[in-house]
């Protein structure tokens, strides 16, 4: 072997141990297991099994609403996180009084747990003691405490909320980054040409940040589907299933029906789209260098 | 000159190997005469609840058997999970805590031994307990004392003194007709939007079997959701399920005394509302909650009593049990003799943290009464005065408590025999995790309409589906 090549490997051995320990070998263990009819309360002792867990879990009932709520929950947020983000980018980016203090209360959010973002959220939303309740009640909007939490659509409105509060600063940030990187000059050349506010942010702004876009998108994607916390926290995917996410799905699975097989087939279903995800963030990366050389 | 140097180099090779074996044979006598008896040790598995009294108790052990040693070990708050891994791994506690559900699952796996094969003197505690909760001790498949008792006391309907005598109620409801009718009048004078809350999380199966066994005695013979060969037999009109679940949705829908927003209850989320007068009846509601409802801080202190189970007045229970793993007892007889030594302390009869069947006390059991107000299925710690003084400084009234006590029915746990996918399928006593029937009731009872029999039906004919899917997937 050439010695550089070998002295190459020597310095990433540090580095590669962890991914493969706790990287590569569990999820090639997963890949193994979603092929295995392994189900620690069966007497049926583990055996391959083919497709049977992909096809155990399309024809489950509780997969379908936990893959369309999946769908319907990114649906939501994703245009929400991109567009929040932009318009609180858009805002902070902008010269006036008390906007370093504004920039680091934007970041804020960032720093806090979903989980504690969660409890917050659950707490506002109490069947009896919630804030939102209290205040709903006081604006004569609703005569008695609603149960927020026990109806499908607000349960996973509430979800998102947490999610959200938590996931905007990033791309806040990116954004931002990005906007304060528009070279002037275009802003100038386009006043001359005579375009409009409207305009001047469709040509100049929008064009500039095409690639943060795509990197936000499949950023806000990604978190989409690897949301956890929340759900553990605030609903543990009810009412009616209605909020069992993919995750939480794959983690009751695993860890109480210890229906280990079916556990990684659907960690492979998750691990597939995110490779595909993961695939679209390096494009956006790379068109976003792209941009930088221009 | 050079023979006797030959001479003299023999003896003096023979005087050294004489003088190390007198220094060998004196360091061995020495060692074996200095050493210390072997201590056994015993790994305790506990969850994290009143760790500092476990770890007291377990201190009060040690310094009382020199020759076994106990060792806690916080298996931590995703208890089952962790629990599972640890057996999965090859590498469980001795002795553990165990939920019904749990000890199920262990001796699916074979994974715990019956405390009986080890220590026939097990089964000597079963006259101790209170007749209902005998056979919950005992394996069904051996017919065996599979561990002793940690904690066991009733689910109970819990009400509010005062909003059922401003309702115009002299005493709490006898039947679920009544308890509708109560809740109705509350409702009805204002003193309660949803009157009736339950314990949803893990008292979810709970409350379906006390309303079920309170509309229909528990005698020998008597099933209500499987037949012996474990085939689903309530999935039709008239079933004890299908009526229990008719009375809780017409509560929902028509009387509108229970809120939809019910399934929001976890344990300390119903104590808060019973507590608090949010809700004036309070089902499956575990005994010991009764003493956290009354507490001085809550609006409702004094006024949160036990009623006995509407109808028969017979009551499930909540329970939890000290079971051995079969890899502390492969270790050989020592071990065997410990770990019973050790269960005998924690949920038996001992004198000086010593075993004493004949004149000892449950000195364990009573500590927890005594600290907690955790009651326990030995009628004599419950009954004791001073554990009774306790309960009632707690704000229990405990004259119901224990004749609730004197109707408890183990159903809960032997109706369905406990398979390993129940709690999979009903919801878990043990995890907040909802299981297969809970999402699917929460679908009727959100779907913001009164559902019809026919819906009602059909879910029960979606549960039973589910059940058999469980069944075959587990190869039974």
């Amino acid at each position: 072997m050439d010695p550089k090549i070998k002295t190459l490997l020597m310095c990433l051995i540090p580095a590669l141990t962890p991914l493969f320990l706790f990287g590569f070998y569990p999820l090639g263990y997963a890949f193994y297991l979603s092929f295995t009819f392994y189900n620690l309360k069966s007497a049926i002792p583990p055996h391959f099994t083919g497709l049977g867990n992909f096809i155990g879990l399309i024809s489950d009932s509780v997969f379908k609403i936990s893959v369309t709520s999946n769908i319907i929950f990114a649906l939501i947020t994703i245009p929400l996180i991109t567009l929040v983000s932009l318009g609180e980018a858009l805002l902070l980016s902008k010269d006036f009084r008390g906007v370093k203090f504004m920039q680091v209360l934007a970041l804020i959010p960032w720093g806090i747990p979903l989980v504690v973002s969660g409890s917050i959220y659950r707490f506002i939303f109490d069947l009896n003691f919630g804030l939102f309740n209290h205040i709903m009640v006081k604006l004569g909007l609703i005569d008695v405490y609603q149960s927020w939490l026990s109806m499908k659509w607000p349960a996973l409105l509430i979800v998102a909320l947490a999610y959200l509060w938590v996931q905007t600063p990033l791309p806040t940030l990116l954004f931002l980054a990005g906007i304060q990187s528009i070279p002037p000059e275009l802003y100038e050349a386009a006043l001359i040409d005579g375009a409009k506010p409207l305009a001047r942010f469709k040509i100049v702004t929008f064009n500039w940040l095409k690639p943060i876009f795509f990197i936000v998108l499949v950023y806000a994607s990604l978190m989409a589907l690897w949301v956890f916390d929340p759900i553990y926290v605030i609903t543990s995917g009810g009412p009616a299933n209605f909020t069992k996410l993919l995750t939480y799905y794959t983690y009751e699975k695993m860890f109480y029906f210890l229906n280990f097989g079916q556990a990684g087939a659907a960690t492979i279903i998750i691990f597939s789209v995110t490779v595909i995800l993961i695939y679209l963030y390096f494009r956006a990366l790379r068109l976003g260098r792209l941009r930088l050389k221009v | 000159m050079s023979e006797e140097r030959k001479i003299s180099r023999r003896k003096y090779v023979a005087y050294a190997g004489a003088g190390v074996v007198v220094v060998a044979a004196a360091a061995a006598g020495g060692y074996y005469a200095t050493r210390k008896p072997k201590v056994e040790e015993i790994e305790w598995g506990i969850w994290p609840w009143g760790v500092e009294l476990v770890n007291d108790n377990a201190r009060i052990f040690n310094e009382n058997n020199p020759d076994v040693r106990i060792k806690v070990t916080d298996i931590g708050g995703a208890y089952t999970t962790n629990l599972y891994t640890r057996y999965q791994a090859g590498n469980p506690p001795d002795i553990h805590y165990s939920t019904p559900d749990v000890v199920t699952f262990l001796q699916f796996k074979k994974w715990i031994i019956d405390i009986e094969d080890y220590a026939p003197d097990a089964r000597k505690y079963l006259n101790d307990m209170y007749p209902g909760v005998r056979d919950f001790h005992i394996n069904p498949s051996t017919g065996k004392v599979h561990g002793l008792c940690y904690w066991l006391g009733p689910y109970c309907l819990a009400y509010n003194k005062r909003h059922i005598k401003e309702a115009g109620f002299d005493a709490p409801p006898k039947t679920y007709d009544e308890l509708a009718e109560q809740a109705l009048a509350i409702k009805k004078k204002g003193i309660a939007e949803y009157p009736i809350g339950a314990l949803w999380s893990w008292g979810f199966p709970a409350m379906w079997y006390n309303i079920m066994i309170g509309n229909v005695e528990p005698k020998p013979g008597v099933k209500y959701l499987f037949d012996e060969n474990l085939n689903p037999i309530f999935a039709d009109k008239g079933t004890a399920f299908y009526d229990a679940v008719k009375w809780f949705l017409d509560r929902v829908f028509i009387d509108k005394t229970i809120s939809p927003g019910v399934r929001e209850y976890d344990e300390s989320g119903i104590t808060t509302a019973i507590g608090s007068g949010t809700v004036s009846f309070a089902l499956a509601f575990p005994d010991y909650d009764v003493g956290a409802a009354n507490s001085p801080e809550m609006k409702e202190t004094g006024n949160i009593k036990i009623a006995m189970n509407p109808g028969t007045g017979y009551a499930v229970f909540h329970a939890a049990t000290y079971n051995v793993s079969k890899a502390c007892v492969d270790r050989g007889k020592s071990a065997q003799q410990a770990v019973w030594r050790v269960m005998e302390y924690v949920g038996g009869k001992t004198t000086n943290a010593k075993p004493d069947y004949e004149h000892g006390t449950f000195f364990v059991c009573k500590r927890l009464i005594d600290k907690y107000g955790v009651t326990s299925a030995y009628k004599v710690v419950n009954e004791d005065p001073t554990s009774i003084q306790v309960m009632e400084g707690m704000g229990i009234n405990t004259d119901v408590l224990l004749q609730q006590f004197g109707r408890l029915s183990s159903v809960l746990w032997r109706d369905p025999m406990q398979t390993p996918w129940w709690g999979d399928w009903f919801s878990s006593p043990s995890s907040e995790a909802g299981g297969r029937v809970m999402p699917k009731f929460e679908a009727l009872l959100t779907a913001g309409r009164a559902p019809s029999e026919d819906d009602i039906l059909g879910f029960l004919k979606d549960i039973a589906n589910d059940w058999m899917v469980s069944k075959k997937e587990a190869g039974m």
